[in-house]
């Protein structure tokens, strides 16, 4: 009889079955995918009142080969966009370096120049699919000359690609001189050629100055000359960033060259200028610039001696206003921050009378394996400062520390955080 | 129709008892060998994620003998046709169309090979519960992974080869699985009818298969679009060709 229900059995089993799998496979795999929206996102108030996070979005990705969420923190709600990539990839992330390529919009630029024939070169290229392509040449003859030659060096007060800006298409150079140069500066408007096809240089497109600027300050021993730190744009107006005569100075442009007006911070003294051996604070040239082109706002932050930044906001909705200055010290024994040149990792902007600046960090606890890069948990702090006091401090809580469970009672010391495999955040940004 | 739904069921039948057995080994199989795999973790032990665990235990190669054992399953059932009973005859002189025959016994395998991938999900979901519940058992839960079951399933190669992501991957996945039984089914006609040189081609079509999987599982360094395009195509291309000469073959009465 026991064979008859079986028979019996067979004669139907075929659809049921069908469907039996074809459900359990929809439901498990619906309830996995949807599962992609419950990672923990949640923002913890440290220190002050939240309400300065009232009308400010800090928003930021959590990336790793497989997927991507996208947050954005607006007071104490945080929400997440999850995409997952159709197959793992080791996406090219850029992180600018210091005298890495300079990446503005979808280029990456890089900067040199020649100190002989007074000609500068830039060349840009587009990433496309982790390949360098559309390779583009722009020169500029600027007349700036060393006042003492050196036997096959220059001087310049950060790397060339610190001159570079653009708005929209148009792509502004000028030369990053120090005080050891003569001649006439200048911002420049490039004209890119590709370099290929061959152009003959007599048919190469000619990059001419937008406005001029005399370095003959330099050549009188009594003023304190002239240094070019670099070019930013913000809110389609140019920024030209000098110190002269103890200041920083930052000066406005239009595209087609007109000024707009300066804003100055006073005292301002850059590292290594001054012989006399006084322990004041002074600043290191290569600065890092965040700017935020539907606010008009324009924040520059410089390290300094004190193992502090000085951020420098300036206006530029109308003319040019110094907005804010703060002295910052995000870190301490604990607190690390992720990279010091990492733009893509730290934001900093002022909103509302309030310095916003989101960094990713990393805490370092102590433990044998402390020494180790990489082991450490990355935290995404807020911190929020008015008229340079700290108002607010706050921290975005994720699971991405999960991603370092593996390497809990794990000695070897040749960890790596692969970015395939382990999560990062970028993108930060503040609106 | 009526006549498709009996056949499907008598050659799902045929298959049933195989395939009954294989699914539950499969589900105890990940069972156990994710559990021997977790049998020392405690709190000072490195905890693995679970999908390398997962592909540390031998699942991967485990799932890819059950696949093979139930292709196997298939070759045999057309066999047994021939064997004892020469049911084939029977078959053969049935008043229902040659592509009903086919196809039915297609569906029959189709449907196993589902019932075998709904196994390996089955057996995944409970290995993945049972680390979850045993690491959240001890050291506060500090070894537990946050929305782990989701991480591991996109973050595991294997996984996201038999359940992929994005319409190209399912398009990949599918066609592999649809060369895989056209193929095996027609290198039996092509045996049975003496065409032995044909077999050829579903040799070639793994040269196609070894590359996309391949692809699929060292996406990283290997996959590329247009490649995994191309190959879809090509293995679709050769399905057609395979379910239209098996159809050409019983129609001709070579297979008996």
């Amino acid at each position: 009889m026991k064979l008859d229900k079986w028979a019996r059995l067979k004669r139907h089993a075929a659809l049921p079955l069908a469907v039996a799998a074809a459900v359990l496979i929809t439901l498990v795999i619906v309830d996995v995918r949807s599962a992609k929206g419950q990672g923990t996102y949640m923002a913890e108030h440290l220190q002050g009142d939240s309400s300065v996070l009232e009308d400010v979005t800090v928003s930021g990705a959590i990336v790793d080969g497989n997927h991507k969420t996208s947050f954005a923190w607006r007071g104490s709600e945080v929400s997440i966009d999850t995409e997952v990539y159709p197959y793992a990839r080791n996406e090219w992330r850029y992180r600018y370096g210091y005298g890495f390529y300079k990446r503005i919009g979808d280029y990456y630029y890089s900067a040199s120049g020649n100190i002989w024939g007074q000609e500068y070169s830039v060349t840009r290229q587009e990433n496309r699919a982790n390949r360098m392509v559309n390779y583009e040449h722009a020169a500029a003859s600027i007349p700036v000359r060393p006042i003492v030659y050196k036997e096959n060096a220059a001087d310049y007060t950060n790397k060339p690609d610190y001159g570079l800006a653009a708005i929209g298409e148009e792509v502004f150079f000028t030369v990053v001189t120090t005080k050891g140069y003569k001649g006439t500066n200048g911002i420049y408007k490039l004209a890119f050629d590709p370099t290929s096809p061959y152009i003959p240089p007599d048919e190469r497109q000619q990059s001419s100055p937008i406005m001029t600027f005399s370095l003959d300050a330099n050549e009188d021993e009594h003023t304190g000359g002239i240094e070019v730190l670099g070019l930013e744009s913000v809110g389609g107006k140019l920024a030209l960033i000098l110190v002269k005569e103890g200041a920083l100075v930052i000066e406005g442009y239009s595209t087609s060259g007109e000024r707009l007006g300066e804003a100055k911070v006073e005292p301002f003294s850059l590292s290594g200028r001054d012989q006399s051996g006084t322990n004041r604070v002074n600043h290191y040239e290569s600065y890092e610039a965040y700017s935020n082109d539907e606010s008009g706002m324009l924040s520059l932050s410089f390290l300094s001696n004190q193992s502090a930044r000085t951020i420098v906001s300036l206006d530029f909705t109308e003319n040019v206003r110094l907005a804010d200055v703060t002295v910052a010290s995000i870190e301490d024994d604990k607190i690390k921050e992720e990279s010091e040149y990492g733009y893509n990792v730290r934001f900093i902007t002022f909103k509302n009378g309030r310095l916003y600046y989101a960094s990713v960090v990393r805490e370092s606890e102590e433990t044998e394996q402390a020494n180790i890069y990489g082991i450490h948990p990355i935290k995404f702090m807020l911190h929020v400062y008015e008229s340079g006091e700290l108002v607010y401090k706050g921290e975005l809580h994720t699971d991405i520390n999960d991603d370092l469970i593996r390497v809990k009672n794990y000695f070897d010391q040749s960890f790596s955080y692969d970015p395939i495999e382990y999560r990062n955040i970028y993108d930060v940004r503040i609106d | 129709m009526k006549a498709f739904y009996r056949l499907l069921n008598y050659e799902f039948g045929e298959l049933l008892r195989g395939v009954l057995i294989l699914c539950g080994g499969l589900i105890a199989a990940s069972w156990i060998f994710v559990r021997i795999e977790l049998k020392d973790y405690s709190s000072y032990t490195v905890h693995e994620r679970f999908e390398d665990i997962y592909s540390s235990s031998g699942m991967p190669i485990v799932f890819l003998v059950f696949m093979l054992a139930l292709l196997a399953l298939f070759v045999k059932s057309i066999y047994s046709a021939y064997w004892g009973s020469k049911s084939v005859y029977t078959l053969l002189t049935l008043p229902v169309k040659r592509e009903v025959l086919y196809f039915s016994k297609l569906t029959a395998f189709g449907i196993s090979v589902l019932l075998l991938l709904s196994s390996q999900l089955t057996g995944f979901v409970l290995a993945y519960r049972y680390m979850a519940d045993k690491v959240s058992s001890y050291s506060e839960g500090q070894f537990e992974m946050t929305n782990g079951l989701f991480l591991a399933f996109i973050r595991s190669d294997f996984m996201r080869l038999l359940w992929p992501y994005g319409f190209l991957n399912i398009l990949s996945t599918a066609s592999i699985l649809i060369v895989l039984i056209t193929g095996v089914y027609y290198v039996v006609l092509c045996d049975r009818s003496k065409r032995r040189l044909s077999i050829t081609l579903f040799i070639a079509c793994f040269f196609i298969l070894f590359l996309m999987i391949g692809a699929r599982l060292d996406p990283v360094y290997t996959y590329d679009p247009a490649k995994i395009v191309t190959g879809c195509a090509v293995l679709l291309a050769i399905s057609v060709v395979f379910i239209w000469h098996s159809i050409y073959l019983l129609k001709k009465g070579t297979v008996a």
